[in-house]
């Protein structure tokens, strides 16, 4: 009985490796896939990693046309949704990090040069400042 | 998933497996450049400085990526499965790239924070040290006029007590000092000697204040012409204003003018009153050189 329950699972088994179709639909693959997508666009990465972005929609919708009929490319196209969208995340991350540096840098040397200014101009107006004591 | 069944195969099958992933498997050019292109991406990633601390679970993604990709290689899984594998390993390096990219803008935000705050105290201290340069300036500024003050008051005060030692008087001129007649011979314009101790003072006095102007005014009685009597009253002003002079009083400080009978200071009906209207006034300037509009 065991085996022969085990010979109909190896049966199915071998018609599913040769035919590569037939697999349940990545229901889990696909969810994990919109949210990491849906995650990015929220993050901002229609701004600061838009190519990766437009990659993983695209594999996504293409997961989502080839869920039932063939969900073995569907798989594969979550997946590589998913790794595009985190890739989109991260650069987009990276690219956040990078402005708000150069902003910082930016208030810097704008408060660098307006007290260079200042200063030069008080030196100009009296070139000998007076001795601490009088 | 072909590894799950193969796992849980029963003996009778595993020949007929084996032979129909001996059909699917081959090695083909596709899956060899897709791993290339992983591999260099990895290498990439593993040969960034900190790779390990800054993106250590990124690198660690990738590399076990990379791993199974190859094993599937090895194992001549078909080739979309291999450039699909590999194109995740590639993939997951890209994001170890991009988070040592966030992480180095993160560390290097530290010290710009640092920089900026930095900053942002020196102009604080250069604003402080400037408003305390101002102060100091404007109290030395304002000490110093309020000696200049105090200076051209005690001159102005020592100015008048010695013309008063000489018997000048403040009128609404200006101090005047008046030359009596007998400094003069009668209808004479030579100064006696006696004028000599007067003119010693006055002249050190101008010489004590050297922005101290004078004019000095002739004045006669009506007795005798218009013509006569201005002519005197000037030759006597100018005596006056020469023996000032000789003594060292620079001509620009001295005025010297004739008025003749124009500005009698008594009657004339009497001798006495004759003889007061007989002067020579020196009215004096103030410290800066100007005379009271009298």
């Amino acid at each position: 009985m065991t085996l022969f329950r085990a010979s109909i699972a190896t049966l199915g088994a071998l018609f599913a490796a040769a035919g590569c179709a037939s697999a349940p639909k990545p229901t889990a693959e696909l969810s994990q896939a919109h949210s990491l997508v849906d995650q990015a666009e929220q993050s901002g990465a229609p701004q600061y990693a838009s190519a990766d972005l437009a990659m993983a929609r695209s594999k996504l919708q293409q997961a989502d046309l080839e869920a039932q009929k063939h969900p073995d490319l569907s798989l594969r196209s979550a997946q590589e949704a998913s790794v595009d969208a985190r890739v989109a995340l991260a650069r987009t991350n990276a690219a956040k990090a990078q402005v708000a540096l150069r902003d910082v840098n930016a208030a810097t040397q704008t408060l660098r040069n307006e007290t260079d200014r200042q200063s030069m101009q008080s030196e100009m107006a009296s070139p000998n400042p007076p001795a601490t004591t009088p | 998933m072909v590894m799950h069944f193969k796992s849980s195969l029963g003996t009778a099958g595993g020949c007929a497996l084996a032979l129909f992933l001996g059909a699917c498997a081959t090695t083909s050019p596709e899956s060899e450049s897709a791993l290339d292109q992983a591999r260099a991406a990895v290498e990439r990633l593993q040969a960034q400085p900190l790779a390990a601390q800054r993106a250590g679970k990124a690198l660690q993604d990738a590399r076990d990526a990379l791993g199974t990709a190859e094993a599937a290689e090895r194992a001549h899984k078909p080739p979309e499965e291999v450039v699909h594998l590999a194109y995740l390993a590639r993939r997951d390096a890209d994001i170890g790239e991009a988070v040592i990219a966030e992480q180095t803008a993160r560390d290097d935000m530290a010290q710009a924070q640092a920089q900026r705050e930095r900053v942002l105290l020196e102009a604080r201290d250069r604003e402080a040290a400037l408003a305390r340069q101002q102060a100091l300036l404007s109290q030395q500024q304002a000490q110093q006029s309020q000696r200049q003050a105090q200076t051209a008051e005690q001159e102005a005060s020592d100015a008048r007590q010695q013309l008063e030692a000489m018997q000048a008087r403040q009128t609404e001129r200006g101090m005047i000092l008046t030359l009596g007649n007998v400094l003069f011979d009668t209808n004479g314009d030579t100064l006696k000697p006696g004028a000599d101790e007067l003119v010693s003072r006055l002249s050190q006095f101008l010489q004590n204040h050297p922005d101290i102007k004078v004019r000095i005014e002739g004045h006669t009685d009506s007795t005798g012409s218009d013509s006569y009597n201005e002519a005197l009253s000037q030759r006597r002003a100018d005596a006056v204003a020469s023996a000032l002079e000789n003594r060292g009083v620079p001509v620009a400080r001295i005025q010297a003018v004739g008025r003749g009978k124009s500005a009698p200071v008594a009657g004339n009906d009497t001798s006495a009153g004759r003889q007061q209207n007989r002067r020579v006034e020196i009215i004096f300037s103030d410290a800066q050189g100007q005379f009271a509009s009298g």
